[in-house]
């Protein structure tokens, strides 16, 4: 029994870091810009059928991918922000952009249902050297793609991080997060700082994209699945905070597999639900966030 | 009847509402009347939802959810207790007010995209439990394979072979909710509505009680849109999780609204006029083989929309009539002055 949930916790874990690269992509958005992209997850969707068909056709293995997806989707990003988010966002100055919520919730509305139509309605599992492989730890089992999938978006989030609070814009984008006005004033072009978010936001989750196809088979439902696990994770963990979003993901890993191990997948959707709840009502900043609003 | 001249647009409302009364008299293609039906529900749906998402400006992704509440306490009511659907739909209505309350305590402590995410989380909550328990409180749902109503037929039961029938019912129920959007819209609460969706701040403090007239708007909105899950129900005889409970229905809700214009009366109606038929013949032309394009369609033109004209369709109609008029009117005025 205990040797179950041991295997769920590390299972757990080592998703929960996946997610965690999933969801910081969105976090780093809200942080920076206020805005929440609906899109999110379709466009992780479309990044995880870029990989799929780079692995299978074009044979490349599936982690040197991260690079290209990575970059392909921080052009998708940038470009995004620069001709039709920012024009959005700067129409309505004060209030809460909803206009950006119900243009990204198109997007994405419109991205799942192309990809239904070209891609179709079944479940793609790329095929890697890595596939069914394992290490066995003592009684433990350890999925080598997650385990390789982990470390690599473990990695990826602390660089991340480093950027945000050890580098000249990853400053500015801070500065510009705490006072639009303020951060202008002393000479950040907002422009290109909301651009950059945008696009390292997008990278991240090029990269995740392929961290996730190395063990989790690609559909067009997939993206609204990861929409609505990344704003959970973005809520455990505190919005616009790179470190909550790590711990949050790893919880919302370990629940999962906890509860699924313990239930049924249903149950531990459920759970999570339930959890999402009581932190908004107990303490909406978050696990690691400061009571400021 | 010097009224109705002197306002173009009232006339017009009386006209078309008219043709609307007598066109399933002249028409008796059930494929149309269904597609009537169709429009109407939608448009129903759409003001509804207009109630919360615009006049209130809180944006609900989860309207599928009261739709499903309302379309399953109306067949369960129906099919294992005899309860006639007209008082199905009221019970329908009740029981998703109280669901929106409980929903609404916790959620609206957030504002935006926060409280948005919410609703779409809840829905899908919904979705899986009615998906994977085939009965609920001791009584059958059938889990994803979802329940067929038996067929008892007549009135008390509204169960029509002909679907002129359901035309009437539902173009009344849209009647309805327009008429009780347009009471909301002109009373106090409607002015309070429309401050907190300008500036919520000021609003509360100005002494609107915040978080009441959220939940207010957000009751109505949800007994209105569970009336029309419950018609649904018995329109269709056959109602699966899957359907009621989809995320794809709460976003075609929303669209359908915010495309037409968003806080205003006529604008939910617009778009589904507008945006429904266009779905109908895409599925019915190319239905199985391009199974996501109407949801594609939908998509795109809420983004056209939103980009190009952020107040909806209804607004950029209205600009253009404006025009059209200036445009006649000046010769008469010369002809005046002479």
């Amino acid at each position: 029994m205990l040797q179950l949930y041991t295997q769920a916790l590390i299972d757990g874990l080592l998703l929960g870091g996946v997610y965690a690269t999933v969801a910081v992509g969105l976090s780093l958005c809200f942080g920076v810009m206020r805005i929440v992209n609906w899109a999110h997850g379709a466009l992780l969707m479309m990044a995880m059928y870029l990989t799929y068909y780079l692995v299978t056709l074009a044979g490349i293995n599936v982690y040197l991918c991260c690079l290209i997806t990575g970059a392909v989707m921080f052009a998708v990003g940038y470009l995004l922000q620069k001709f039709l988010f920012y024009k959005l966002i700067v129409r309505e100055k004060d209030r809460e952009p909803v206009n950006v919520l119900l243009f990204t919730s198109g997007l994405g509305t419109a991205l799942t249902a192309v990809a239904l139509i070209v891609f179709g309605g079944f479940a793609l599992q790329a095929q890697t050297p890595y596939t069914g492989k394992s290490l066995q730890m003592g009684p433990f089992i350890i999925s080598q793609t997650k385990l390789i999938s982990f470390v690599i978006a473990v990695v990826s989030t602390l660089v991340l991080f480093f950027f945000v609070k050890k580098t000249e814009t990853g400053r500015a984008m801070s500065a510009t997060s705490q006072n639009r006005t303020v951060a202008r004033l002393m000479g950040i072009h907002e422009e290109n700082i909301y651009c950059l978010a945008m696009g390292i936001s997008q990278a991240m989750v090029g990269i995740s994209a392929s961290l996730l196809i190395s063990f989790y088979p690609v559909s067009n439902s997939v993206g609204v699945l990861f929409s609505f696990k990344s704003f959970i994770i973005v809520v455990l963990g505190g919005k616009g905070s790179i470190m909550g979003c790590l711990l949050g993901g790893l919880v919302v890993g370990v629940i999962e597999k906890f509860f699924g191990t313990m239930f049924n997948d249903a149950t531990s959707q459920i759970v999570l639900f339930m959890l999402f709840v009581l932190i908004l009502l107990f303490k909406p900043s978050g696990i690691l966030g400061k009571e400021k609003e | 009847m010097k009224k109705l001249v002197r306002k173009p647009g009232r006339a017009f409302g009386v006209l078309l509402l008219a043709a609307l009364l007598l066109f399933p008299a002249v028409v008796s293609q059930q494929f149309t009347i269904n597609s009537f039906c169709l429009v109407f529900l939608y448009a129903y749906w759409a003001s509804s939802w207009n109630i919360l998402g615009g006049y209130t400006g809180q944006m609900s992704l989860g309207h599928a959810c009261f739709v499903g509440l309302g379309a399953y306490t109306t067949a369960v009511l129906f099919s294992h207790f005899h309860c006639s659907p007209w008082i199905g739909l009221l019970a329908a209505g009740l029981v998703a007010g109280l669901a929106s309350l409980v929903i609404g305590i916790p959620c609206f402590k957030l504002k935006g995209s926060y409280f948005t995410l919410s609703t779409v989380a809840l829905c899908h909550v919904f979705r899986i439990v009615f998906n994977t328990n085939s009965t609920l409180f001791g009584l059958e749902t059938g889990a994803a394979q979802g329940m067929k109503l038996p067929w008892r037929g007549g009135l008390a039961a509204m169960q029509f072979l002909d679907k002129r029938s359901y035309y009437y019912i539902i173009l009344g129920m849209l009647l309805l909710v327009l008429l009780v959007s347009y009471a909301i819209k002109r009373s106090k609460l409607g002015y309070y509505l429309a401050a907190i969706r300008t500036n919520q701040d000021a609003a509360a403090s100005l002494g609107v009680n915040v978080l009441g007239m959220k939940l207010t708007a957000m009751f109505i909105s949800a007994f209105f849109t569970a009336m029309g899950g419950g018609l649904y129900a018995m329109f269709l005889q056959y109602i699966d999780p899957n359907s009621v409970f989809a995320y794809d229905l709460s976003v075609k809700i929303m669209v359908l609204a915010v495309v037409g214009g968003g806080g205003t009366l006529w604008g939910p109606i617009v778009g589904a006029s507008l945006l429904v038929p266009v779905q109908q013949i895409l599925n019915s032309r190319l239905g199985a083989n391009l199974a996501g394009l109407a949801l594609a369609v939908y998509g795109v033109v809420l983004m056209i929309v939103i980009y190009f004209m952020p107040k909806g369709f209804l607004d950029t109609i209205l600009r253009w009539l404006r025009k059209l008029r200036e445009k006649l009117g000046k010769p008469k005025e010369g002809q005046v002055c002479r």
